[in-house]
């Protein structure tokens, strides 16, 4: 912010100057900006809606971080660290470690609780005083896994009273009562005095609601409060299967719990390395195995990561529309400076120094910059309020863990005021410094520039420089550094600056045309095929690449266009209709007034360009789901998931009618370190582990692979190979994360860590591209069991049902039989369907919010039309004495706009096809492997829309330029 | 159709447009300043009538009205026997288009379109073919010595050859009556006196021609002079008999438009 800042003073200082003490300065720029309201209003219009794309975008990012942060707040309050220590037992002597001479420094609070996950459902019939044997009706409400939590309330609320969530919930609860959280309570639909039950270790135990607290802090972490003594006596560890409980010191360190909006939470001393050392220390000398957590240092950086990455996107794809907001200004400044271009030559002449001339044109743009960047910073609020409700519709239809709340930091207020302003006054100085450089003569008698000789000089060493700097960007930092945004900008850099040398070598009368016209088609070339030739580096590139190439492509096309125009105009003048007089001059002026079409037809093909994009990705995932279900499913109907604590036992599965197999993984979660994931190499990552057997592997689940060890001959063999040997893996394309570091290789060793700081390597045997129910890293069961120990339960299964069951009804009927085990049966295609909408709804929410950008075309098209309607009034004039009638006139301007939006539509439209065809077919940028399709119906509204809202744009234009009296626009030059 | 059509029946020098009592008011918010008052006028086939007056007294104002280009608030302007006022403003238009046709002081050349394709603009608004459109543009360039300069654009030309293309615009189209508003105003002397030169040949072919202008040389070599004054016909006769110091008829162009 500190550089927007100092690039905002920079910039706008002479004007503040100008402002104040040259009156003259300020006469003319200021009443030139009040001249023409409508026009003002449009170009006002568009640049904040720039501005307002940018802080909807750090609003969003605002809004997630906040809300992530906020579970600190309601899931963990003064909770920093949490240790859970291998054997429960051990809990009171690792509490009295890290009590011992005084406790740690840093640390204020120290708590001891032992939880499991169990399924509580409601009593049939289970509200206050009814009795709970009603049970086993229908009507049961359940939840299949809820923290259930025994500790003292007392030394809990020591932890840190009221942000505990636990200071007005009593006594620690005694024999059947339950405390529950609102969340629970809400879900479950009960309140105080009703019964549940608890259901963990195969059996079922009641308990009647004493108090509903609000989900808060340690309230929040729990959940479910019993007494300890009956949560001893729910723990019957006879099934080598389930997950024994946890035993955990909650660690409280110095300082208040944050606020929900706080910026500077406790990232501080959580984080702080000393202390999560002496806990390390205290444990280990005590000889405790033990796993510490720094649980909320962990979820402010989350906060602040998932805040940064959703941001990033937004600020990516609302690049398109903030391009198009520049062009806009770029437009206007060049329409404004041909319009004067007389007043100006007479200013000269007066006395006015070029400086003058720039001073004036800077000082009209900073005027207009300031009051677009406090309009758009203000219209990103309601613009990121759209954002974050839409997400929210998009992730409710999944789980819906994450309650977004709308967060707006005056920071990133003032950042996207900043970042317009700054652009305005970038473009201002810009322009104007080529407005100045006029001939008086010239000006004022309205004659065009003639270009001098020492500007050709000029333009030929900065082409020999752009071309050299080109090449050098590609070669070397693009292609042996492996830099993508180099790589692709590089030889698009030499190819442009190639234009002014090749139209002075080559010979031939078409040689100024054509070559803008190869130069643009090598240019798009090269933008799309770069990400197959050079896939290595091109592979899993930033997102800005994207807009990169976005950005070159439709440059190209303008090249292409601007070169082509009058042919296209005259082949246009051939088609029937085509040679009449409206016509005819609707395409001469567009083709001839190459630079204004080029600006106007970019920020129209961005648009559409990067919606085309985004349409065919969301249609190439729908069109999918049946082939995404198959690889998911494997020949199974469901997956089905239950309790750790009391899992569905597989026997009971296939002993229900409905099913007609079953097999079951060990499931959970465990730390990993690979060499090709640097970031995480000195700190292990959290990823998770499926344990299978050759059972599993023979009863056909196993995902389909892309690429297989050499060894083994089939996907099966390579399965069943990690179903017997601990020492090999199968893991996913993207496992670790992927973004940060390289991708895993077939041969690559992962080292797997358990609780206890022991690390065993395994080997990487094969790669899935797809992993739609989350198995992560497919590894033997014996594996998990000798290594990872019991907090792996076998809770995980997959199922087939009877021909005439079908898969949402067969998961439907197992949830309602197996509740006391907390099923969760979902069949493969409501996962990846539920996956797919989430996908195609975010598709959707970024096609809503670039769209945004097309309102800048539109408003462009307008000044454009409403600028040219002003320029010409004395030939409307001409042409309505020569007899054209009102109707010519409108069809006239109308066929301009229209053509320019045509052009726009159509290049983008083209180029996105373009580009998604390649990215999807011919490369490995992406990877999940689409299918390409075109979007008709989609593409059909894309094109539909911005053509029919620049015809609206061009239509009041031209309504007005047919209404002027003849005579009164024959008197007007201006 | 070829407006040699139009002028036929009038060349025994009957009136091919007669305006009686045209009057015409500008109101800016109360203010109302009376242009024209009460204008009779007739244009006969092949006359060059000079109308002269000093500046803001109604001369461009009597054009625009006479020619249709503008309303009137009384009177009557019938050409051909048709009164244009009467019309609809897409009937006046079209009738605009077939029996008029105009050169201005700023030329208002289309500065997209080349000397060619601005002087084919009337004959594609009346519908006439492209091709015959080209060759009749073509040869009406070759009329006015610009055949070689048929491919360039306005800002490619001087200001003499624009305004000789706006002289072949105007004429493509073989109109009854040619306005001309002040078309040596921009010009050098040197460049007007080719202009003059030129309208004078035109009208000596037949063509009928009103010229608005402040240059008493111009103003001395029509037929017929009509000097306007406060929105009054203050003279209407030969140029030989204005009080206005003009040169007698005949005086060599060149001569003529030294200001």
């Amino acid at each position: 912010m500190i550089i927007l800042l100092v690039l905002a003073g920079l910039l706008s200082v002479v004007a503040v100057h100008d402002l104040i003490r040259k009156p003259g300065i300020r006469r003319v720029a200021l009443r030139n900006l009040s001249r023409r309201v409508g026009e003002a209003s449009l170009v006002v219009f568009g640049s904040a809606l720039g501005t307002a794309i940018i802080a909807g975008a750090l609003i969003v990012g605002d809004t997630f971080d906040n809300s992530i942060r906020d579970i600190a707040r309601t899931d963990l309050g003064p909770i920093d660290t949490v240790v859970t220590v291998d054997d429960p037992a051990d809990l009171d002597a690792a509490a009295a470690a890290l009590a011992a001479d005084g406790g740690i420094a840093g640390v204020d609070g120290l708590a001891t609780i032992t939880d499991i996950r169990a399924a509580i459902a409601t009593v049939a019939g289970g509200a206050a005083g009814e009795d709970v044997a009603d049970e086993g009706s229908d009507d049961r409400r359940a939840d299949p896994r809820v923290s259930v939590t025994a500790g003292d309330f007392d030394q809990l609320r020591a932890l840190g009273g009221d942000s505990t969530g636990l200071a007005d919930a009593g006594q620690t609860p005694q024999g059947d009562e339950v405390v529950l959280t609102t969340q629970i309570a809400d879900e479950l639909q009960v309140t105080v005095g009703d019964r549940v039950e608890i259901f963990a270790y195969g059996q079922a135990s009641a308990f009647q609601v004493r108090q509903v607290i609000d989900h808060l802090g340690v309230a929040g972490w729990g959940e479910a409060f019993i007494d300890p003594a009956r949560f001893a006596q729910l723990v019957v560890l006879d099934d080598p299967l389930a997950a024994p409980p946890s035993g955990r010191v909650l660690v409280s360190n110095d300082g208040d719990v944050f606020d929900s909006t706080g910026v500077d939470a406790l990232a501080g001393p959580t984080a702080d390395d000393t202390i999560a050392d002496a806990i390390d220390e205290r444990l280990t000398a005590a000889g405790l195995a033990h796993d510490r957590w720094d649980i909320k240092a962990g979820l402010l950086e989350d906060a602040e990561e998932e805040g940064a990455e959703i941001t990033e996107i937004f600020t990516a794809v609302g690049g398109f529309s903030v391009l198009a907001g520049v062009l806009l200004l770029v437009n206007l400044f060049v329409m404004l400076a041909e319009e004067r271009k007389t007043s100006l030559g007479v200013l000269r002449a007066i006395g006015w120094r070029r400086g003058h001339l720039v001073r004036s044109f800077v000082l009209e743009g900073a005027a207009y910059g300031l009051i677009a960047s406090l309009i758009g910073a203000l219209a990103g609020i309601p613009v990121g309020w759209v954002i974050v409700k839409a997400t929210e519709q998009i992730f409710a239809a999944n789980d819906g863990s994450l309650q977004l709340r709308l967060a707006v930091e005056p920071r990133s207020l003032v950042i996207a005021g900043l970042v317009g302003l700054v652009i305005s006054l970038v473009v201002s100085w810009a322009t104007s410094a080529r407005i100045s450089r006029l001939n008086i003569i010239r000006a004022i008698r309205d004659l065009p520039e003639p270009g001098s000789s020492r500007r050709r000089w000029l333009t030929m060493v900065a082409a020999v420089i752009g071309v050299t700097a080109g090449v050098f960007l590609t070669i070397v930092p693009g292609i042996g550094g492996e830099s993508p945004e180099l790589l692709i900008l590089g030889a698009p850099l030499a190819l442009f600056s190639a234009i002014p040398l090749l139209r002075g070598l080559l010979p031939g009368r078409r040689a100024p045309r054509l070559v803008p016209v190869a130069a643009g088609a090598a240019v798009i070339a090269w933008a799309v095929a770069v990400f197959s030739v050079f896939d290595d580096v091109m592979q899993d590139p930033p997102i800005a690449v994207f807009l990169m190439q976005g950005v070159l492509m439709v440059a190209g096309a303008v090249a292409i266009s601007a070169s082509l125009g009058p042919s296209v105009a005259r082949a246009l003048g051939m088609v029937p209709g085509g040679s009449g007089p409206a016509t005819r001059l609707g395409l001469a002026y567009p083709t001839a007034r190459g630079f204004r079409t080029g600006v106007s037809l970019a920020m129209f093909s961005l648009i559409v360009f990067s919606l085309t994009f985004i349409a065919v990705l969301s249609t190439a995932f729908g069109q999918q789901t049946e082939a995404f279900t198959d690889e998911a499913s494997s020949g199974f109907d469901a997956l089905v998931r239950s309790n750790p604590a009391n899992p569905i036992p597989v026997e009971g599965l296939v002993a229900t009618d409905e099913v007609t197999d079953a097999a079951t993984v060990r499931f959970g979660f465990a730390e990993f370190s690979a060499p090709f994931d640097p970031p995480t190499v000195d700190e292990p990552a959290g990823w998770s582990i499926a344990g299978i057997d050759v059972d599993f592997v023979a009863k056909g689940m196993t995902p389909e692979l892309i690429e297989i060890d050499p060894a083994y001959p089939t996907e099966v063999a390579a399965f069943e190979a990690v179903a017997t040997d601990p020492s090999l893996v199968i893991v996913a394309t993207w496992f670790l994360g992927g973004d940060d570091g390289a991708d895993p290789s077939i041969g690559d060793t992962v080292t797997l860590w358990n609780d206890a700081g022991d690390g065993r390597e395994v080997t990487v045997v094969g790669l899935m591209e797809n992993d739609w129910v989350f198995g992560g890293t497919y590894a033997s069961a014996q594996l998990v069991q000798d290594h990872l120990g019991g907090q792996f339960s076998a809770n995980r299964h997959f199922v087939s049902f009877a021909d005439e069951v079908s898969p949402d009804d067969g998961a439907a009927l197992l949830n309602g039989r197996f509740v006391e085990n907390g099923a969760d049966a979902e069949s493969f295609a409501r996962i990846v369907g539920t996956e797919v909408a989430e996908q195609q709804g975010f598709f959707n929410l970024l096609s809503g919010y670039l769209s945004l950008g097309l309102l800048i075309g539109v408003a462009g098209l307008g000044v454009v039309m409403i600028r040219a309607v002003r320029e010409r009034r004395s030939q409307v004039g001409m042409l309505r004495a020569m007899g054209m009638a009102t109707g010519g006139i409108r069809s006239m301007f109308l066929t301009e706009g229209g053509y320019v939006a045509l052009q726009g539509v159509l290049s983008g439209v083209l180029l996105g096809l373009l580009s998604s065809y390649q990215l999807l077919v011919r490369s490995n940028t992406f990877e999940i492997r689409l299918d390409f399709v075109v979007p008709w119906l989609a593409l059909a509204v894309i094109a539909a829309l911005p053509l029919l809202a620049s015809f609206a744009a061009s239509a009041i234009p031209a309504r007005r330029a047919a209404r002027i009296p003849v005579a009164t626009a024959l008197r007007l030059s201006d | 159709m070829r407006h040699n059509d139009h002028r036929s029946p009038t060349a025994d020098g009957s009136a091919i447009l007669r305006a009686r009592g045209v009057t015409k008011t500008y109101r800016t918010g109360a203010i109302a300043v009376e242009a024209l008052r009460g204008v009779d006028l007739d244009l006969a086939a092949g006359e060059l009538v000079m109308i002269m007056g000093p500046s803001g007294n109604g001369k461009t104002t009597l054009l625009n009205c006479l020619s249709g280009l503008d309303d009137i608030d009384a009177g009557t302007v019938h050409v051909d026997g048709v009164d244009i006022h009467g019309l609809s403003d897409a009937k006046r238009t079209s009738h605009r288009a077939q029996w008029m046709g105009f050169v201005f002081q700023s030329f208002n050349l289309i500065p997209v379109l080349s000397a060619a394709e601005n002087v084919e603009v009337p004959l594609t608004i009346q519908g006439v073919r492209q091709n015959e459109a080209r060759d009749r543009a073509m040869t009406m360039l070759e009329r006015v010595g610009l055949a070689g300069r048929a491919d360039h654009r306005p800002a490619e030309l001087s200001g003499g050859e624009q305004q000789r293309v706006a002289v072949a615009r105007a004429l493509v189209s073989e109109p009854a009556i040619v306005w001309a508003d002040e078309p040596t105003g921009n010009l050098d002397s040197e460049t007007a006196a080719s202009v003059i030169e030129l309208l004078l040949e035109i009208n000596r072919a037949g063509q009928t021609l009103a010229v608005v202008t402040h240059d008493r040389g111009l103003g001395s070599l029509g037929h017929r002079l009509v000097q306007i004054r406060d929105g009054q016909v203050t003279y209407d006769g030969p140029p030989t008999g204005a009080d206005n110091g003009t040169p007698a008829a005949g005086a060599r162009p060149d001569e003529a438009t030294i200001r």
